[in-house]
């Protein structure tokens, strides 16, 4: 059990490495973060004096060395614009992305969870049908879009303003988690077809256990195995969401500050930015990985 | 029916009671595109923060666009007068009483510090951006509580005209120095019409009417500029009644404005010339670059219907200019001055020619979306060009550092023509020695050295007329190596609600005292 | 006893099939009873139509298989419509059944004690009592330690337990019927024993009656008070289980008993040189990771030798280390020590190319052809495909894998046709026709007929021994089954804990085995032969 759990964190660090390294290349071979930062028509005395305050006229080893070194003593670096920590930075925003992360993974569990399972109790009907269409529609409308169709609608329609954190958190929060909904939708329902037509369930039956019964009792924690999965799959995808919807309704989160402080090539910010998400998804799965233990029986005694 | 009157009457009087106590002034909500991270209006240089900086801080001297578009005439502002004490010596006197957002009075020390050294000029300024702006300046010291002197290494007949740019904003000392460069850009203080009262570079800035404005009244309750990244969303603001003005109306979007009711297009061509320079070098990376021949670069240039193109994607709403003949200028301009080389294809196939192209492809660098319909004519000017046998391959990068990666032949740019009084800067110091043209890695030419001649005795010259007949050469010569082509004066486009009073004249800078909003 | 009033009376049975199915009738006219007290086997091939009859006994028949005729009584009543809730007061209660997979049929999140209570819930037993009940039934289906098995998830179960645990569910209520399809089919013959001389156990005790469906006869001999066979969807023959087995009227129950008492002609040994020898052959598994490492010792010094054209059974219940001990020889695992020669030559530890084209001389036939074949090739290239890989021209691969196609009995039509389109018999005709592409010397053949119904079964068998004396390859064949292990073998080697503990000439093992494991195997098995001598004790 311990070397298990130590494996699991010796993979967990060695993703992280993997991906606070790769955007630190990344920023930086993506054009010179110096000369992007001053305006297009700076002289080049302007763009060397960006470079030497940011520490970027020192070799490459060097610099990642020290941005390592960093790493270790937990200290993340400041923000070349503001001069503020950019741990701050990202802890300001942090809670108009909770809000709207929250609010959109609960609406697609809400929603979509639902919408498959009735999808499988009724299968090959026109509610299977329907639902099935829909949750398609959901799952492939680019969310860009789809944010853009709900503001202008309802400006236009409604003479009302989705945008900013002023409005209520249920459009954007819609925007984001539709996709997701969409795919848990899909899932719910094959999942629990699955179980539904798994030889105990027919073994229930004959034991003469009644039908609500079996779908409350055997059904629904079976197929609900794998939805944890997929759960923590589409946090990801919450999180690679939320940049893009942040952006459309003008939402002062991480992911706008994400954009930001990438067009500007706020190196520091990034690359903290990135290492959180990184960090929540390995934790993430991390979680996932335990709730299992809880909920399936057959691993836990692996 | 008396009584009912009575009542009646009674009631306005209530209501118009309760009315003066509140403030009845809007609060104006601008959408912006972004902020820039710092709000120090040097650091800060650029169209997303010029549309605060103004709003939060006064320069010294100001142009009058609220009667003119084009803002040609100067107006004394935070300076009421100045004076040529010898060729190199300007004498500024400042006005008295003006408060800064504090309370603290400005005076002639906030004044030299804003120019200082320190901060702008020296080794290691505070703001290394105002170099620019404040080149040739060797000198500036408060020589009484409201007199400050500055000196410059040459005799410069237009410095004056230098004082409606960053330069001339006046920040506190005292606030700067106790605070530090960074935290000022983050809560900056001015004696502006309006008082920052939050920051935050990815969200909003937020400021209140400052009712101590030496300057008057402010016609609003309070200014907010709030980012709102994507276009359709600002739009949706302005339509729901969110924002009173929203900016940066993409190109191909301004006919569903002008379809909107409620709102209402406001499209100003402003002091920037969008262009490309032609690769005139021959690098290690680009041997054998054939722009090195004039008559090559100078065969595309005629090969390409201006006009055409501007009429097509603009209508009337900009203009192609001749070189470095810019309304702005005033006594500069020449409205009947043409370009050398225009549009005439059988010219070009004859410069051709005289050429030993050989038909290879020319690349050319340019920023996606930077400047508004430049991708477009950029296709139109590929096909005309074909049609002559020139071949060039349009490469689309993300940014400008992509775009200033050799090997390229040709470079997007665009050049601000600043309000110097001449065209100083666009003509000298856009092409001349010091320029990026010919020292920054993305150089694209050598000046010749006529043109450098040219260009120091334009510099030295001190009386109109032959300053004007030095600069008329010198545009003959940047012609005769054609290093470049403008292709139009930019445009801004801006949306409003239809019954907001506000105009910015030709400008992307937007102000919202009350010269340029009206108190409705 | 035959005067008593049945329990279970189906009259005139039919059931249609869908549209488009290979008949119009899932079942058809049938008729049967099953008295007080009573076992009677539903006897026949997979598709005949047994578990429909089951199924619409217990009112589980799907919609697509609606009862189109005939009825159904249950204690002198009439039983409710298919489907009906009127059902959920009798299943389990009054009438049960009992699947194939045992553990497959226990809900794999629940622990089985709560299964259990389940049952006496929705049956109205009150709360108290339930802990008690389920814990004596557990006690009563023979488990060890009944509340360490009520506490266990399904997992842990081995499937003998697995399957008292839902004998003891079907059970708890005391139902006047049992209905089991096939519920020893997936298990050992030992445990098989076990569970069908416990469900003879609790009947008696009980007092149920039992309806049995399997397609083995040997099973139906040992239990059966009157037996029904079945074919296409009607009941050929249906008789006091003497009658039927002794003088079989139909001619396909004639056919079915023939094949099962089948048993392989002995052949002398030809002393030439082996084609496999094993000498001491070990193996153990290791799993887990650095502090909590398990390992299985599968095979402890295994020795075999085999000549050519002879095939070698190797017998053992399942864990007993054959199929180790095959993944040895095939060379997918590494041996921990010991020697395997093939051709005289040293391969326990050959590398690269010399492998490769070991590999091409020792071909394997796997128990279900269902997932060894891919699903989306073409027949022809699935047979072709090996010979191709092994450097041959592929028009002439292909000519003769059709030519293999038609010497395992398919039509070298069938070729152009995908896996789905063939039942199991003929999937496994494919793979052996695959296998032999490559005119193997060594043919390994895993469970290869376990999967088949007996008149299947037969026909392979057949199969394996015509193309082993047309090709003269040698033969290593794996099995649990002691009927086919006779039917097939030259010699024979029995297994158990990974040693093996008796070998010989197959007709010596049989006729006078010498180790005790050897003598149990033998009389577990369910045998024809068996019956006299069952009803003796």
């Amino acid at each position: 059990m311990t070397a298990y759990i130590l494996a699991k964190l010796f993979r967990a660090a060695a993703t992280l490495l993997i991906a606070v390294s790769m955007v630190f290349v990344f920023i930086r071979f993506s054009g010179d973060p110096a000369a992007a930062l001053a305006p297009p028509d700076a002289p080049q005395e302007v763009i060397d004096q960006y470079a030497e305050a940011m520490g970027l006229n020192k070799p490459l080893w060097q610099q990642y060395a020290s941005y390592l070194a960093g790493l270790a003593r937990g200290e993340f670096g400041y923000s070349i614009h503001t001069g503020r920590p950019a741990l701050e930075l990202f802890l300001e925003r942090l809670p108009s992305t909770l809000r709207l992360g929250s609010a959109a993974l609960l609406i697609a569990l809400a929603a979509g969870i639902p919408l498959g399972s009735f999808a499988a109790i009724n299968r090959g009907t026109r509610i299977d049908r329907f639902a099935m269409a829909f949750s398609v529609f959901a799952f492939a409308m680019p969310n860009f879009l789809f944010g853009l169709c709900v503001i202008l609608g309802g400006a236009l329609i409604f003479q009302v303003y989705f945008g900013g954190t002023d409005a209520s958190v249920l459009p954007a929060a819609l925007t984001l988690g539709l996709a997701a909904m969409g795919s848990f939708a899909r899932f719910a329902r094959s999942s629990l077809l699955e179980t539904i037509n798994a030889p105990f369930m027919r073994a229930a039956e004959a034991r003469g256990v009644p039908y609500m019964r079996r779908l409350a009792f055997h059904a629904a924690p079976n197929a609900a195995i794998p939805l944890v999965t997929l759960i923590g799959l589409s946090l990801g995808a919450l999180i690679a969401g939320s940049v893009v919807t942040e952006q459309v309704f003008g939402w002062p989160g991480v992911g706008q500050l994400l954009v930001r402080s990438v067009a500007t090539r706020d190196i520091a910010t990034v690359q903290f930015i990135v290492l959180a998400v990184a960090c929540t998804m390995v934790l993430v799965n991390l979680l996932v990985d335990l709730l299992y233990l809880v909920i399936d029986p057959r691993i836990r005694s692996r | 029916m008396l009584k009912l009157v009575r009542i009646a009457l009674g009631a306005i009087f209530l209501a118009a009671a309760s009315f003066a106590h509140a403030d009845e002034r809007p609060a104006i909500k601008v959408a912006v595109d972004n902020l820039w991270p710092t709000m120090d209006p040097v650091i800060g240089i650029s169209t997303t923060g010029a549309r605060v900086h103004s709003n939060l801080f006064d320069t010294l001297v100001r142009r009058n666009r609220w009667e003119d578009p084009e803002g040609t005439t100067l107006v004394p502002w935070l300076a009421e007068s100045w004076e040529r004490k010898s060729p190199n010596v300007w004498v500024i006197h400042l006005r008295d009483g003006v408060p800064f957002h504090d309370g603290h009075v400005m005076d002639a020390d906030d004044v030299a510090f804003s120019m200082s050294e320190e901060r702008l000029w020296g080794e290691k300024p505070l703001a290394p951006r105002g170099t620019r702006y404040a080149r040739g300046i060797v000198r500036v010291e408060a020589t009484g509580p409201l007199t400050v002197e500055i000196e410059t290494s040459t005799p410069d007949p237009n410095f004056i005209f230098r004082l409606v740019t960053p330069l001339g904003f006046v920040l506190p000392k005292h606030y700067y120095e106790e605070v530090g460069t960074e935290a000022f850009g983050q809560m900056p203080m001015g004696t502006g019409p309006y008082k920052l009262v939050s920051f935050d570079p990815s969200v909003s800035v937020e400021a209140v009417a400052n009712d101590d404005y030496w300057g008057g009244s402010v016609p609003a309750k309070s200014l907010t500029f709030q980012i709102v990244p994507e276009y359709s969303t600002r739009f949706a603001g302005l339509v729901a009644g969110e924002f009173d003005v929203i900016v940066s109306v993409p190109a191909d979007q301004a006919e569903q404005v002008r379809n909107t009711s409620g709102v209402k297009l406001m499209e100003k061509s402003i002091e920037n010339y969008p262009m490309f320079a032609f690769n005139t070098l021959s690098t290690e990376l680009l041997p054998d670059n054939p722009l090195v021949d004039a008559n090559l670069r100078k065969a595309m240039v005629t090969a390409i219907d201006r006009d055409g193109i501007v009429e097509a994607l603009w209508g009337d709403k900009t203009f192609v200019p001749a070189p470095f003949n810019f309304p702005e200028y005033g006594q500069y301009f020449d409205p009947d001055r043409k370009a050398r080389f225009t549009y005439d294809p059988e010219r070009s196939k004859e410069l051709l020619a005289e050429t030993g192209y050989d038909g290879r492809p020319l690349v050319w660098h340019i920023t996606r979306g930077f400047y508004p319909n430049y991708e477009i004519a950029a296709e139109f000017m590929v096909e005309q060009w074909r049609e002559v046998g020139i071949n060039v391959e349009i490469k689309i990068v993300d940014n400008f550092s992509l775009a200033y990666k050799r090997p390229f032949h040709m470079l997007n740019m665009s050049m601000s023509s600043e309000f110097s009084g001449d065209p100083y800067r666009p003509l000298w110091m856009d092409w001349g020695p010091l320029s990026s043209r010919t020292r920054a890695s993305h150089k694209t030419w050598a000046p010749t050295d006529r043109f450098l001649e040219l260009g120091m005795k334009f510099e030295s010259a001190q009386e109109f007329d032959a300053r004007n007949s030095a600069y008329l050469e010198l545009v003959e010569e940047w012609e005769n190596v054609t290093p470049g082509m403008y292709l139009w004066r930019n445009v801004v486009s801006y949306a409003a609600r239809e019954d907001l009073d506000w105009d910015p004249g030709n400008s992307a800078v937007t102000i919202f005292d009350d010269l340029y909003l009206g108190s409705s | 006893m035959a005067d008593a009033p049945a329990v279970l009376s189906i009259r005139n049975l039919s059931v249609a099939l869908p549209e488009g199915g290979d008949r119009d009738y899932a079942v058809q006219g049938i008729a049967l009873d099953v008295k007080p007290g009573e076992t009677v086997c539903l006897v026949g091939e997979s598709g005949s139509g047994k578990t429909v009859v089951a199924h619409s006994v217990i009112g589980m028949l799907p919609k697509a298989l609606p009862v189109v005729d005939g009825k159904l009584r249950f204690e002198g009543r009439e039983l409710p419509p298919q489907r009906s809730k009127a059902y959920d007061s009798l299943r389990g209660l009054k009438i049960s059944l009992i699947f194939q997979d045992a553990v497959a049929s226990l809900d794999p999140v629940q622990r089985t004690g709560r299964q259990l209570e389940e049952i006496l819930a929705v049956h109205g037993v009150a709360r108290r009592a339930r802990f008690k009940r389920a814990l004596e039934m557990l006690e009563a289906v023979g488990l060890p330690d009944p509340a360490r098995i009520y506490r266990s998830y399904p997992h842990q179960l081995s499937g003998g337990q697995a399957q008292r645990v839902v004998i003891a569910g079907a059970l708890l209520l005391s139902p006047k019927l049992l209905i089991a399809d096939e519920p020893t089919t997936a298990l050992d013959v030992t445990t098989q024993a076990e569970i069908l001389g416990l469900l003879a156990r609790l009947k008696k005790e009980r007092g149920a009656s039992v309806l049995f469906i399997t397609h083995d006869f040997g099973i139906v001999a040992e239990i059966a008070d009157r037996i029904a066979v079945m074919k296409d969807g009607e009941i050929v023959e249906f008789g006091a289980a003497n009658t039927v087995l002794d003088a079989p009227e139909h001619p396909y129950t004639r056919r079915l008993l023939a094949a099962a008492r089948k048993s392989a002609a002995v052949r002398e040994s030809r002393s030439s040189q082996p084609v496999l020898e094993v000498d001491d052959l070990h193996l153990t598994y290791r799993t887990g990771g650095l502090l909590s490492r398990k390992s299985v010792h599968a095979v402890k010094g295994v020795s075999l030798r085999l000549e050519a054209g002879r095939t070698l059974a190797v017998v053992g219940e399942s864990g007993s280390g054959k199929s180790s001990m095959a993944r040895c020889i095939l060379r997918l695992e590494a041996a921990d020590s010991g020697a395997i020669r093939f051709r005289g030559e040293d391969i326990t530890s050959l590398t690269g190319t010399r492998l490769r084209a070991l590999r091409k001389k020792i071909q394997f036939v796997q128990q279900d052809p269902y997932s060894s074949i891919n699903p989306r090739q073409r027949i022809l290239s699935a047979i072709a495909e090996g010979p191709i890989i092994h450097d041959a021209p592929r028009r002439e691969a292909e000519a003769k894998a059709a030519d293999l196609l038609e010497t395992t009995g398919l039509s070298a039509v069938a070729g152009r046709r995908y896996p789905h389109e063939f039942s199991g018999g003929q999937l496994q005709r494919i793979c052996i026709a695959r296998a032999l592409a490559l005119e193997p010397e060594l043919l390994i053949a895993d469970e290869a007929v376990s999967a088949l119904d007996v008149s299947i079964q037969a026909q392979i068998l057949d199969l394996f021994r015509s193309l082993q004396s047309k090709f003269g390859f040698a033969m290593v064949f794996i099995t649990h089954d002691l009927r086919v292990a006779r039917s097939i073998s030259d010699d024979i080697l029995v297994m158990k804990d990974g040693e093996v503990v008796e070998s010989g000439l197959a007709a010596r093992v049989f006729d006078a085995p010498a180790h005790p494991y050897t003598k149990a195997l033998l009389s577990a098995a369910p045998d024809i032969a068996s019956r006299r001598t069952a009803e003796a004790a």
